[in-house]
């Protein structure tokens, strides 16, 4: 419910920076001249989820840059960049629907509660930041 | 159905609800006049209760009501970081706990938090109302 609530807000307000058909495409031409022969299989997938099709990844990346401009890259590095890459909570809730969580593992249960503390702050800040009201808790590392 | 409410409930709706409250010793209720809710105290297995001015006696205006009262638990459940609030015509809910009590602050960031979704623009406000009911 909480990353829900999350990404519902982060779409909706990413959806007016929305690239038109005409830029994705402009995009998508500079990625490939930029990888020539070198592209790789990886950066076929990102061309498809990140410039291409818009993945809700991107969306709401887009969502917190439109949110908290500059300040973006401390919920950004959260969601989805930090180290060790399974601390981000992209990679948490993607394993939790999928499945990919023992409950009787103590370390894989710590890194749900950890990330449930993370994404309490991530959404109550978001949240906050929409209404125009200051933000209560500091980012976490 | 309509007119018997009316008859019934000529200004008010009353809602039992779920939540966690804290009722001041000596306090027979709690009037939020910026809210425009009263909190009355609960008997049996009820928590709390909520008396909620009615804007009218139409069917429309039940639905505006009943979406007015919503929004302002949404606000409340935010407020309490995310300990939820629910309104429900069942008459009896779980038993009461003050461990997080909608105290003045509570009420005081409802208070903003409704200020807030009455300013942002009419585009996103939606989307921020679902984005509450969910957190």
């Amino acid at each position: 419910m909480l990353w829900n609530s999350l990404e519902v807000l982060l779409v909706g307000i990413g959806e007016d920076d929305k690239p038109t058909r005409d830029k994705r495409l402009e995009d998508a031409r500079t990625f490939i001249a930029s990888r020539g022969n070198a592209l790789s299989l990886e950066d076929l997938e990102r061309l498809n989820s990140d410039i291409v099709q818009q993945s809700i990844r991107r969306r709401m990346i887009r969502g917190f840059d439109s949110l908290f401009g500059q300040e973006s890259r401390h919920p950004i590095s959260i969601c989805f960049d930090r180290d060790p890459p399974e601390m981000q909570l992209w990679g948490i809730r993607n394993d939790i629907i999928h499945a990919n969580v023992v409950e009787r593992d103590p370390q894989q249960r710590t890194r749900a509660i950890f990330g449930g503390f993370d994404l309490h702050t991530v959404a109550l800040n978001s949240i906050l930041k929409a209404l125009g009201l200051p933000l209560r808790l500091a980012w976490p590392s | 159905m309509l007119e018997d409410m009316n008859q019934q409930y000529p200004s008010e709706l009353k809602f039992n609800v779920k939540g966690e409250f804290h009722m001041p010793e000596g306090q027979i209720s709690v009037k939020v006049d910026s809210l425009g809710i009263e909190f009355l105290p609960g008997s049996g297995g009820v928590d709390f209760r909520i008396a909620f001015s009615r804007s009218g006696s139409t069917l429309e205006s039940i639905d505006a009501d009943f979406e007015r009262l919503e929004r302002i638990l949404d606000a409340m459940s935010f407020a309490r970081d995310g300990r939820g609030i629910r309104a429900a015509p069942a008459l009896r809910s779980a038993k009461t706990s003050v461990s997080f009590p909608i105290d003045e602050m509570v009420v005081e960031r409802t208070r903003l938090v409704l200020d807030g979704l009455n300013r942002v623009n009419s585009s996103i406000r939606p989307t921020l109302e679902r984005s509450l009911t969910l957190f």
